[in-house]
């Protein structure tokens, strides 16, 4: 074997050269650069982060409805005494429907069990705020004082909406569940 | 000591000095790849599409080639800009191509690539498409090396620019390899 051929072609080589003429086929055919792609656009920071918040905001309104639906469906699930007396507001309901279904017991005279069920205005914001703080005092078993955990002025426009919006789902949900609720109540007569 | 030594020694230290590092006609082409300048991208290409060409040729099929060495060179017009040795864009760009082709190799379903006899019908393309095939059973370093050599036709300095290998690397891989060929092929030296 000539190294020298082998290395630049100087001198001869029987066998390598019959190498080379065979795999001559597959020698790269002469052609033009590929097209050079455009460039890509240049991102703007602030606008990533503000589409993350966004995406963030909607997560959290979402997995806060889910919450407060299952809670729901399992509150009206065990609608035993027990489980209403861990939210002063959640006793008052309860009391008022068992107010409710006693009126409406069948032993009775259909004139006075009939008017039972009175469509109630939903001031749910109100109650979610409630719920909120009466569930913090008895996580921490403390007096924390009525401070939120959310103060509204240091929030950012984008918070702020993303808050909002928390809010009105939580008020629908609640609304929702309680015409549920106040239908499976009258659903017994 | 007396002032004209000082300033002597002043004027030697500032005579020694290192000039400016001479530019290389590759890292100017590079440079103005990444500034870019399409002609300086067709350069670029010419330059090393050979030795792209040769490392897919080397693992994957032949009908893929021609593709992936345009995805190759693509990507590498992409990420030119953010590569910091400027000199060393050709052991740059056979380590994108080389993973282009494990890539492929990963997605790719198995295929068989038709056999000589079907498709051509000539014992010249079948002794070829041997010749390759034993070429491709070699070690990386022997295989890229050999490709370069015997298909594309680069001399052993060329490929040593090109890769970025030492020239000594590259004649000891081309001597070892085109041995260990010879051996797989059953020619006797």
């Amino acid at each position: 074997m000539n190294d020298e051929y082998l290395w630049d072609k100087k001198g001869d080589d029987p066998g390598i050269r019959s190498l080379e003429n065979a795999l001559s086929e597959f020698r790269m055919r002469p052609g033009s650069a590929p097209a050079i792609p455009p460039a890509a656009p240049a991102v703007v920071e602030t606008k990533r982060r503000g589409f993350f918040r966004l995406r963030l905001a909607f997560a959290v309104v979402c997995v806060v409805t889910a919450a407060v639906a299952l809670a729901g469906l399992i509150a009206l699930r065990d609608s035993s005494p027990v489980a209403t007396e861990t939210t002063p507001v959640q006793t008052e309901t309860q009391s008022r429907t068992t107010t409710e279904v006693v009126r409406s017991d069948p032993s009775e005279p259909q004139e006075k069990a009939s008017p039972v069920v009175r469509p109630r205005k939903p001031a749910r914001p109100r109650m979610v705020k409630t719920v909120y703080f009466k569930k913090q005092k008895a996580n921490n078993g403390s007096e924390t004082g009525d401070r939120p955990l959310l103060n509204e002025s240091q929030l950012t426009a984008e918070e702020r909406h993303a808050y909002e919006k928390l809010m009105l789902a939580l008020s629908i949900t609640s609304s929702k569940l309680k015409i549920v609720k106040d239908k499976l109540n009258g659903g017994g007569e | 000591m007396p002032e004209t030594e000082i300033t002597g020694s002043m004027f030697m230290f500032t005579s020694t000095a290192p000039a400016a590092r001479k530019v290389s006609p590759t890292e100017a082409i590079v440079g103005r790849v990444a500034d870019g300048d399409p002609g300086a991208f067709e350069e670029f290409y010419e330059m090393y599409a050979p030795m792209v060409h040769a490392i897919m040729l080397g693992r994957v099929r032949r009908d893929e080639v021609d593709d992936l060495v345009q995805d190759v060179f693509i990507a590498a017009y992409r990420g030119i800009g953010g590569l910091r040795d400027r000199a060393a864009a050709g052991a740059w760009l056979a380590s994108i191509a080389r993973n282009r082709a494990a890539e492929f190799y990963r997605s790719d379903r198995p295929t068989e690539e038709l056999s000589g006899d079907l498709r051509e019908g000539c014992n010249r393309k079948n002794e070829a498409r041997e010749i390759l095939d034993a070429i491709r059973g070699l070690p990386d370093a022997y295989r890229e090396t050999l490709v370069m050599r015997l298909v594309e036709g680069m001399t052993g300095p060329e490929i040593s620019e090109r890769t970025g290998l030492t020239p000594e690397s590259v004649r000891v891989n081309l001597h070892r390899g085109m041995k260990m060929l010879r051996a797989r092929l059953g020619i006797e030296e």
